[in-house]
């Protein structure tokens, strides 16, 4: 497959070449209100890949331009994007080109996302006007502005958990980690959360193993536009599975920009201005913003903050030849995150502080080298550091000795006190109260060089453009994982609890090749149009010190577009159908593949507590880390998307279908091996003559066999008797879940502006329908249980995709809203609207396996077998139980026996068998756990006024969920019913006010 | 010659008024008396019940009955109260008494060879023979020095059993347990229709594990077992305001083997033998045994007809708190239940009862972290009942309704009962400080 859309490209290389004549453009650029030149516009044509810089006189000079109808796109920061199509015959001089100025005057002003017409792919553009008017606080509340989106509900960001953006997907209970597959970038530097550690430690084996990109600490005030792309991406991105958000901040001459935003739990300050640097110095963008949100209103001391500094540069060099090259360098940084400490009501010296410190560098360059056999060469290159440093700091009290264990490697360890031994792999921390201070030290890395270039050709009048690129990234950790900090303090005491030094950057990076081809053709038919867009990305990653060593996967993407009409009278003024299918593939996180280890710490001996309260304490320290499973393959998702945009009389409608597979979904999956240990108890002391005070005990590290020995050696040392325990010792690996698919319809109908009433409707909505089952056969066993003879748990089921009642969920959810926006240019004022429906949501839970029934219903609730008749589980309100497919006992690890056939047997002929097996018998926690789940409809209504104070100020005043309603929903699974007020579907009762001056 | 012996004669004369028969001999002559005790409808006498007889001068005499519920004593004569109790265990662990007293029974009035005869009628009470005596999980406040703001401590926990009655009481089989849900504020997924879900099945949860001693544990008669939930040390050298439960006569709840959590379950005193070690039979999930702090649902039960190894191992009695499967309990008879103890949250309006009517009607409250326990109630009138408990009975103790001081009439000496009716709200109150602590 992939050797065949190669050989394509090729042939389509070498044959077509053509000759074709080439003029030259200039003239200047000016506000289309006062005549003065725009400095600094940018000018691009789009197809033939050309674009060309303004000077500071606005006067511009493209060469090399090609005969023919042309589009040029011209821009600036604080001017209207407008779109000029000329017809080139001959050189063009003095062509005026005039832009409008970007305010609520101009007639037409968006404040939703506004789709982005021009590309094969679906994907929006939300310009910064939206961006004030829904008072974004954060990144993540872009997405209530896609079609069927819904407003974010986090009313704060003071939260100790990262905010993620998700794409196309509704819910996090879904199998594959859809919030870990979207990719963020901002100005073309990709932040990512492949070394991210710190979130990933506060569970020790988590089964979420990657967390997706905390958009918390990107500032928002200095973003110009949003680009999301929801369809098949181009091959130029890679490590995403669930699409693009790419952010772009301001870059041009501003005017400075003071900015105050005030909601009840966030206030925000910002400052921005482009200077113009001379008349060939370019333009330096500074940006300074500080946004801090409290989690309490009462007591304002859990907060997180953001202090973010942008310094953008920009300059174009040989403007007016036939080669400019145009260098963007900039530096980001932001100081802040979230902190509990000053709260005066927590206890004294207690707190919790995450930093979310950020450095951001990039270098780029873009050479037009406008030759015949090349068009446009562009580096960049990015630097991306974190510091995530936690700093938690916690009392801790205790009435007889405590262990805190640091051994590594396996064996028994016998405890030691600390003031004998203060490197004592077990120590043991005396009676009474003391602080610990843990550090984690967390500071990820993100480096990358990028190189493409492009190749503009016109053959009469089909364009093609060839790209072609690669791309060198590499990631680590460099902090010190987590340690515990010992400070000298006159007040308080510190020790150190059970801990393992694990060092990120002791573990291996990973390095990221990738190189890309891709072909776009546009094909003009009559009055239609062919675009075609064709390519292959590979990426090879290696880790070295890995087991996974160097893999490579390839990612085909091909898109086309036909626009069958595309003109200004009629009734169908447009109409253009598009499909695409593309497979991507997302990168494991370090936490995957360099898993911090976690130890299994059993009790081994106790011996009883002194008077001052000390005990001795001993133990069997085994070593367990995900192992490396060969069979794990990379994540990767297939996207198949249609879509049909028209122009119908006064509304545009845009129609997009998909459907997306994701494929070997990451998840975390145990094993379980059978070990032996032994275990000494007080009862073995009873025959030592030693007094307590002169008895020390040491362990034997293979055998475990204590041995206590008098201090005053009067009597002689004594081997303590134990007892040999058998059990299941869990060991866990990364692995890939059964395939998950997604379909979807979403739909945006545009009604143009009524100018009696000076009010739009637009009209969005989305149908989501999700199907996650998995079928891989999982381990699981409650093995530390004890059945009454004192032993272990003896047996371990092999289930269908886990051991829970369901393997599997179908969700299915359709959304609606109507913003109703009224735009009255002369007083320059927007209202707008937005009513949120959710019309359906429904959701159940399967229980499904192709080779047979997996889950049945019971006889009773207390029975554990099925009833005489095969009912059928989803009829509702009955109990169900789920078998595992196969047993094995500890005795005879490697032989898997069917375990419904042995069970029903046991029950007539060995019962002490049958109440054992039934502990691997899963039942469902009420008779309605599979019932179908629909969530009655519900609405929700925003609304939001943005107001010009003349040019120099405007103020906006946004209220979320503003009819406060408590209207009532019943969940049709247990027929319960809930109020909306405080629920958490929609958002709370929130409003927002925000003032931006121009200076 | 005849005047010297008329005059001898006269002066010999007193001396035949001297002796007399009515003098001393007559004090010294007893008498015998049979008490008769009458009992109730369908009661049959039984021998060596004790009774006291005690005279004017309040100089007693014991003695006890035969078969036919009939003590003999020899007393002289005089005016005499008989007091008995009949303290019967029973085999279903509860404590019967047969009590009463006759007043004014006269000896010695109506001749001298016959046998008289008090009849004293006794009256019934019952009580439980095992009973909670007290149980502490509240835990402590203190403060800090370093910074003064206070803190709370909960892991000495400790809960007293008692025998009421007047004979050794063996342990086996006998399990401490706990219900699901730990807490009685807060919603309670067992109400269906404002109504227990298992009232009227005739069982009662127990969750996630119960604890049974080593075989052979017996509670003396009229004596109590301290024993230790958590954490068998001395706690008052880190929480001064704490306990010690650091003593050879303490039991504790230890099994490394079934709960190896050193923070819950750390290592006892050597103070303790091991022998007084109880032992667990875990079923649910965790691994520490969550006795609540703040309200918990406690009970003793010995299931009849199978060891609590069969009734542990018997999968058909699981349960599922919420219906999840990590909330697991086991369904423990009701009448299997020998002593139930439900503690709500003191002022909090949503406390629900988890205890059904037949072994627990009602609930005590206690504040939490401040050293308070719950206290079981004296029974005053079968305590008042026993010989000789009245003049060392120490009185004036407002907490329990009887105004009996318990600890420190035991401490003086006395004998104690301790009520039973079933019904915390009546039987408990809240102590203002832990009965072991000096």
């Amino acid at each position: 497959m992939r050797k065949f859309i190669l050989i394509i490209l090729l042939v389509c290389f070498l044959v077509l070449h053509a000759f074709a004549q080439h003029y030259s453009l200039t003239g200047k650029i000016v506000d289309s209100e006062k005549q003065t030149p725009i400095e600094f516009a940018t000018l691009i044509l789009s197809e033939q890949q050309l674009w060309a810089t303004a000077d500071v006189n606005g006067l511009f000079t493209i060469k090399n331009v090609p005969t023919g109808k042309v589009v040029i796109s011209v821009s600036c920061l604080g001017y209207m994007k407008t779109d000029f199509e000329l017809d080139i015959h001959s050189d063009l001089n003095n062509i005026v080109f005039a832009l409008k100025e970007n305010n609520l005057s101009l007639g037409e002003v968006v404040v939703t996302a506004r789709e982005k017409t021009e590309a094969v792919t679906s994907s929006y553009t939300i310009d910064r006007t939206a961006l004030d008017h829904i008072q974004t606080q954060s990144l993540s509340d872009i997405t209530s502005l896609l079609p069927g989106g819904k407003t974010n509900t986090a009313v704060h960001l003071a939260i100790n958990s990262p905010q993620e953006i998700e794409l196309r997907s509704n819910t996090s209970s879904e199998l594959d980690n859809n919030r870990f597959g979207t990719a963020i970038e901002v100005d073309g530097v990709r932040i990512s959360s492949n070394s991210v550690r710190a979130f990933n430690e506060t569970s020790s084996i988590s089964s979420r193993l990657a967390y997706g990109t905390d958009v918390r600490s990107i500032s928002s005030t200095n973003i110009e536009s949003i680009e999301v792309v929801t369809g098949v991406p181009s091959v130029e991105h890679g490590d995403l599975t669930n699409g693009m958000v790419k952010v772009k901040t301001k870059e041009g001459k501003t005017p400075l920009n003071v900015e105050f935003a005030s909601k009840p739990h966030t206030k925000q300050y910002a400052l921005n201005k482009g200077f113009a640097l001379g008349r060939d110095g370019g333009v330096m963008n500074l940006s300074l913003e500080r946004t801090s949100s409290v989690s309490d209103l009462a007591s304002p001391y859990t907060s997180y903050d953001r202090n973010g500094i942008t310094l953008r540069y920009n300059n174009t060099f040989n403007k007016t030849s036939s080669r400019p090259i145009k260098i963007t360098a900039g530096v980001s940084g932001n100081i802040g995150g979230y902190d509990s400490k000053a709260d005066p009501d927590a206890y004294s010296n207690t707190y919790l502080e995450e930093k979310a410190n950020r450095l951001r560098m990039d270098f780029g360059l873009n050479w037009l080298l406008n030759k015949s056999w090349i068009t446009n060469v562009e580096l960049t290159t990015s630097a991306a550091l974190s510091d995530n440093e936690e700093i938690k700091n916690e009392y801790e009290s205790f009435s007889s000795s405590s262990v805190s264990i640091h051994g590594m490697e396996e064996g028994y360890y016998m405890a030691e006190q600390l003031e004998d031994n203060p490197d004592a792999l077990i120590g043991l921390i005396p009676r009474g109260h003391w602080y610990e201070k843990k550090i984690t030290d967390d500071k990820p890395r993100d480096y990358s060089v990028k190189l493409k270039a492009n190749w503009s050709r016109r053959f009469d009048k089909i364009v093609s453009n060839f790209l072609f690129g690669g791309e060198f990234s590499y990631t680590n950790n460099t902090g010190k994982g987590i340690y515990y900090d010992t400070p000298t303090d006159e007040k308080y005491t510190y020790y150190v609890p059970t801990w393992r030094e694990y060092k990120y950057s002791d573990q291996p990076g990973m390095k990221s090749t990738a190189l890309f081809v891709e072909e776009k053709i546009d094909i003009p038919i009559k009055a239609s149009k062919l675009q075609i867009v064709a390519g292959l990305r590979t990426d090879i990653t290696s880790i070295s010190r890995s087991a996974y060593g160097t893999v490579s996967s390839f990612s085909p993407r091909f898109n086309a577009k036909y626009t069958f009409w595309d003109r200004q009278e009629g009734l169908l003024k447009k109409l253009t159908i598009r499909a695409g299918w593309g497979k991507s593939v997302k990168l494991p996180s370090i936490a995957v593949l360099n898993p911090t280890p976690s130890y299994s710490d059993r009790l081994a001996f106790a011996s009883t507590s002194m008077s001052d309260g000390t005990a001795y304490y001993g133990y069997h320290i085994y070593p367990v880390s995900l192992l490396y499973n060969p069979d794990l393959k990379w994540q990767s998702s297939n996207l198949t998307e249609i879509g049909v945009e028209a122009r119908l009389g006064m509304a545009r409608i845009s129609v997009t279908a998909f459907y997306n597979k994701t494929k070997n979904p990451y998840k975390q999956t145990s094993s379980y091996s059978p070990y032996t240990y032994n275990l000494t108890d007080q009862t073995s002391l009873n025959n030592v003559p030693i007094p307590s005070e002169d008895r020390l005990f040491t362990i034997d590290k293979t055998t475990g066999i204590v041995t206590v020995s008098d201090k005053s050696g009067v009597f002689p040392a004594q081997q303590l008797d134990y007892k040999t325990r058998l059990l299941y010792k869990a060991t866990y690996s990364s692995a890939n879940a059964s395939d998950v698919s997604r379909k979807g319809l979403e739909w945006i109908v545009d009604f143009d502006k009524i100018p009696a009433l000076n009010t739009s409707f637009r009209w969005d909505g989305s149908y989501y329908y999700y199907k996650g089952v998995d079928e891989t056969l999982t381990e699981y066993s409650p093995s530390t249980q004890l059945t009454t003879d004192g032993n272990f748990y003896k047996y371990v089921g092999y289930y269908i995709g886990g051991n829970s009642s369901w393997n599997g969920q179908l969700t299915k959810q359709l959304n609606s809203n109507l913003t109703i926006t009224t735009h009255i240019p002369k007083v320059r004022l927007i209202v707008s609207m937005r009513i949120e429906a959710s019309l359906y949501n429904c959701s159940r839970y399967l229980s499904e396996y192709s080779g047979g029934n997996r889950s049945f219903v019971l006889e009773n609730r207390d029975s554990y077998v099925p009833g005489a008749t095969d009912g059928d589980i989803y009829a509702g309100d009955q109990p169900i139980g789920t078998y595992p497919l196969y047993y094995s006992t500890i005795q005879d690890p490697s032989t898997k026996i069917l375990f419904r056939e042995a069970f029903l047997n046991a029950k007539e002929n060995d019962p002490a068998l049958f109440n054992e097996l039934a502990r691997l018998v899963s039942k469902t926690s009420y008779n309605y756990s599979f019932n179908k789940n629909t969530l009655s409809p519900y609405v929700t209504a925003n609304i939001s006024v943005t107001k010009e104070l003349g040019k120099i100020a405007s103020l906006s005043f946004e209220a979320r969920n503003f009819t406060n309603t408590t209207a009532r929903v019943k969940y049709s699974q247990n027929e319960s019913v809930i109020s909306l007020y405080g629920s958490g579907s929609i958002p709370k009762f929130y409003y927002g006010l925000s003032l931006r001056i121009k200076l | 010659m005849k005047t010297y012996f008329y005059l001898v004669m006269f002066a010999l004369l007193p001396m035949l008024f001297a002796c007399s028969d009515d003098d001393k001999d007559d004090v010294y002559k007893t008498y015998s008396l049979n008490v008769e005790l009458t009992y109730p409808d369908g009661v049959s006498a039984i021998a060596d019940v004790p009774v006291v007889l005690t005279d004017a001068k309040a100089i007693t005499y014991d003695g006890k009955t035969n078969a036919d519920g009939i003590a003999s004593f020899t007393v002289p004569a005089g005016l005499y109260q008989a007091t008995v109790s009949d303290r019967r265990t029973g085999d279903d662990f509860s404590v019967t008494m047969y009590n009463g007293n006759k007043s004014d029974i006269s000896v010695g009035d109506t001749g001298d060879d016959i046998t008289y005869v008090g009849r004293v009628s006794l009256v019934e009470s019952k009580t439980s023979q095992l009973v909670i005596k007290e149980l502490y999980t509240g835990g402590i406040s203190y403060t800090n020095e370093s910074d003064g703001k206070p803190k709370t401590y909960h892991f000495d926990k400790y809960v007293i059993l008692y025998n009421n009655s007047a004979e050794n009481l063996s342990l086996d089989n006998i399990a401490l347990a706990m219900i699901l849900p730990y807490n009685s504020g807060g919603t309670n997924k067992d109400y269906v229709d404002d109504k227990l879900l298992y009232d009227g099945e005739g069982w009662t949860p127990a969750g996630t594990g119960i604890w049974y001693f080593q075989e052979g544990t017996t509670i003396e008669a009229g004596k109590q077992m301290v024993i230790a939930l958590n954490n068998a040390t001395d706690h008052t050298p880190t929480y001064p305001t704490s306990v010690n439960l650091a003593k050879a006569e303490y039991y504790c709840t230890y099994d490394i083997e079934v709960y190896p959590n050193t923070t819950y379950y750390p290592a006892p005193s050597e103070n303790i033998p091991t022998s007084h070690y109880l032992k667990a039979y875990h079923y649910g999930t965790g691994n520490a045994w969550p006795l609540s702090s703040v309200s918990p649902a406690f009970f003793l039960f010995s299931p009849k007809g199978q060891t609590l190894a069969e009734f542990v191992a018997d999968a058909s009695n699981m349960d599922y708190y919420g219906g999840s499967n990590s909330q697991k309990r086991k369904k423990v008879k009701n009448e299997w239940i020998l002593d139930a103890l439900e503690v709500f949250e003191k002022d909090n309006a949503k406390n629900l009862k988890r205890f059904t009517a037949v072994s627990d009607a009602g609930a005590v409250e206690i504040t939490k972290a401040s050293g308070y326990t719950a206290y079981r109630n004296v029974d005053a009138e079968m305590t008042k009942a026993i010989a000789g408990n009245e003049d060392k009975l120490v009185l004036g103790y407002a907490d329990d309704p009887s105004g009996i001081d318990a600890e420190a009439s035991i401490k003086n000496g006395a004998v104690i009962i301790y009520q039973d009716t079933n019904n915390s709200t009546a039987d408990f109150h809240e102590r203002k400080q832990a009965s072991i602590k000096e």
